[in-house]
């Protein structure tokens, strides 16, 4: 399998990571810089460099194209990566415009390729062990989710907040908020599905910020459930909050520190259900902290671990011929909610 | 000759620019476009271009009319990824910009960290060997290689007069501490391996020899370690860093129980962890290395331009730890 990755920035160097330790994928790499390509190649061991990724799919015919560079460049370069005969992974947002997302699905369509966008936390472990409890019916029926991404985006070192050298997203219609509307609507839609209405309150709480918008909160109604969408960055520490409110099961995680703990309804007195949870609370607690601060230690990947996984599962289903591990539904879902959350900027 | 300063407004490069001024050269710097200005001392003596190296707009009118490039600049705080992306790419666009605008030389400050510490036998001169695993050290380390290497194939590729300078430690008013001495530890400092020789060299003198191999002729293509001798002892600095900053004293630590130390922490991590396995610096045998062994430094290239430290270490100390009130203004931005 020849995989080609377009972009070598930070995220980038997951997808390096991911594919490498695979151990059997023969991994190019094409950036602007010749020198971040080089540093890359270097790093990772990657058989070849290119600065033109025009050149890179006429020469190389990768099986596979990853896109990881800055948003606005997305759909050009999976475009061309279609039209070359390569499936495509994208990093979110897919598209910044819902026309040109659909555009490209139909042109995935007409080449029978793969299309992905990159919901990485949707494969982190402790969305995929409640995905699996779900899907068993151990978890009951979803009624409602809640996710909270509390992050400081105003602080020093945040691509937000150097006047210097702005993020492109601060001349988005959403500020900074834009980078963070896939995440909200992808964690929302695959427990609660295609939503009916959307109502969103978009606002700038801190004045000298550099973005347009710092704070969110969205209510999203399905057909069985609802989820609210929240994005601040005022609250501390950082942490990134997924909570599902199940008819059997609750789960509570931080994507961000890959911790996950669950209430449930236990058999016997019910008296005593909130003593098991407690106890339940407190061990899960002592061993999501002690786990992520082991993964920290041992250089695997942390809040990006999701991001191994899709790569992983993408490689595996495309060796056996199995169906991608997102399909496009899911993405034109996914893009429906960020459209309509977009629509509720203030004008 | 016009020189362009990059990284103008940091710890080093706000003395470069004094020390190039006091040489009579005129000074154009390149600051970021946020940067403040007004309480730098030379502000009014200087050209100024507004810009950043990261990106943003185009670099080639701060080239116009420049003879010489004092690239200072470098990315010193962040991830292993920003520390990249600030230092090499950043060089890059610089380098990018440079056909055309008529500069003749570009002199790169550039790191010890970029020398492989194990290898050396007893010195560390400016041919000792260079890193061989560069990711088993420090993102600082890796940005820096890079950055030399990309500078040396495009110096090469375009008939660059290319000079390089690799600094020791750097220290002065504002950065009193060095963390080659050894660990503050709460009222005291410990000094590791008290009677190895310290890389030191003050932040003025260091601009100063900027400023002369800036301008002289034998500098062409040279590369030079940057230390005003190697006879300060690392129980002299830590002892007078001691008594100067208000603490209670230093006490010794021997360079090869830290070692061991090292050894002994990550032999069990890679045990406990795997390969991949993540400590903080001083744990890691290679990092200890480059910040506490003991070598002789010498600085006889250097000299041979005919340069010698303007400031012996005893005025270096009092330049550095001055009185309240009389301290160098650092509070712009940079």
């Amino acid at each position: 399998m020849k995989v080609a990755v377009v972009g070598a920035g930070r995220i980038a160097l997951e997808h390096f990571g991911a594919l490498t330790a695979l151990g059997d994928v023969d991994v190019v790499v094409c950036d602007r810089s010749p020198v971040a390509a080089a540093h890359a190649a270097d790093r990772f061991g990657l058989r070849a460099t290119y600065v033109d990724s025009d050149e890179m799919l006429r020469f190389e015919r990768p099986d596979v194209v990853h896109v990881t560079t800055p948003a606005p460049s997305h759909p050009a370069l999976a475009r061309a990566a279609l039209e070359s005969g390569a499936h495509v992974l994208v990093e979110k947002p897919i598209a910044m415009e819902y026309a040109d997302w659909v555009a490209l699905r139909e042109l995935a369509t007409e080449k029978q390729r793969w299309l992905l966008e990159d919901y990485s936390y949707q494969f982190s472990p402790p969305m995929s062990r409640v995905l699996s409890l779900v899907e068993e019916g151990t978890f009951g029926d979803v009624v409602h989710v809640e996710v909270m991404i509390c992050l400081d985006i105003h602080g020093e070192g945040s691509g937000f907040s150097d006047p210097n050298l702005p993020h492109p997203a601060l001349a988005l219609p959403g500020g900074a908020l834009s980078d963070f509307l896939t995440h909200l609507a992808y964690l929302a839609r695959v427990f609660i599905g295609d939503h009916r209405s959307v109502t969103a309150r978009f606002e700038r709480r801190d004045e000298g910020s550099l973005s347009r918008f710092d704070a969110l909160h969205a209510h999203v109604v399905a057909e069985k459930a609802t989820a609210d969408l929240m994005f601040t960055a005022a609250s501390r520490p950082d942490g990134f909050f997924v909570t599902v409110h199940g008819t059997r099961m609750r789960a509570h995680m931080n994507l961000f520190e890959n911790t996950l703990r669950l209430d449930r309804v236990w058999p016997g007195p019910s008296p005593l259900t909130p003593l098991w949870n407690g106890l339940s609370a407190a061990f899960s607690e002592a061993r999501g902290s002690l786990g992520s601060l082991v993964t920290k230690l041992s250089g695997k990947p942390g809040a990006t671990a999701g991001v191994w996984e899709l790569v992983r599962r993408t490689q595996e289903a495309l060796r056996r011929g199995g169906d991608p591990p997102i399909s496009l539904d899911d993405i034109d879902g996914v893009n429906r909610l960020v459209r309509d959350l977009l629509a509720e900027l203030p004008s | 000759m016009r020189v362009l300063v990059t990284g103008a407004t940091g710890f080093l490069g706000k003395a470069v620019v004094s020390a190039l001024l006091d040489r009579g050269h005129t000074v154009r710097v390149l600051v970021r476009p946020s940067a403040r200005l007004d309480r730098l001392e030379w502000v009014s003596k200087v050209e100024v271009a507004r810009g950043d190296l990261r990106g943003g707009a185009d670099l080639a009118p701060a080239l116009e009319g420049v003879d010489a490039v004092a690239h200072v600049a470098a990315q010193v705080l962040g991830d292993p990824m920003a520390q990249f992306q600030g230092t090499v790419l950043g060089t890059e666009r610089l380098l990018s910009a440079l056909p055309g605008s008529g500069v003749r030389r570009l002199l790169l400050l550039s790191s010890l960290s970029v020398y492989d510490w194990r290898a050396p036998r007893g010195r560390l001169d400016e041919d000792s060997v260079l890193e061989q695993a560069p990711y088993e050290r420090d993102g600082y380390a890796v940005a820096k290689l890079w950055q030399e290497r990309l500078c040396r194939e495009y110096a090469e590729k375009e008939s660059l007069d290319l000079v390089v300078l690799r600094p020791g430690f750097i220290w002065g008013s504002t950065r009193e501490w060095i963390d080659g001495v050894g660990i503050q530890a709460g009222p005291l400092v410990l000094v590791n391996g008290p009677f190895r020789r310290l890389p030191l060299t003050h932040v003025d003198n260091c601009a100063d020899a900027v400023a002369e191999a800036l301008g002289s002729e034998a500098a062409a293509g040279g590369t030079f370690n940057v230390f005003d001798s190697d006879e300060t002892r690392a129980w002299r600095y830590g002892s007078e860093f001691a008594r100067r900053s208000g603490l209670a004293g230093w006490l010794p630590f021997p360079y090869h129980a830290g070692l061991l130390l090292a050894y002994l922490a990550s032999g069990v991590a890679r045990l406990l962890l795997g390969p991949r396995y993540r400590l903080p610096g001083i744990l890691l045998p290679q990092r200890y290395r480059a910040r506490f062994r003991s070598l002789r430094f010498p600085n006889a290239r250097l000299r041979g331009l005919g340069w010698s430290p303007p400031h012996d270490f005893g005025s270096c100390l009092e330049r550095t730890f001055q009185p309240p009130g009389k301290g160098t203004d650092e509070s712009a931005s940079g």
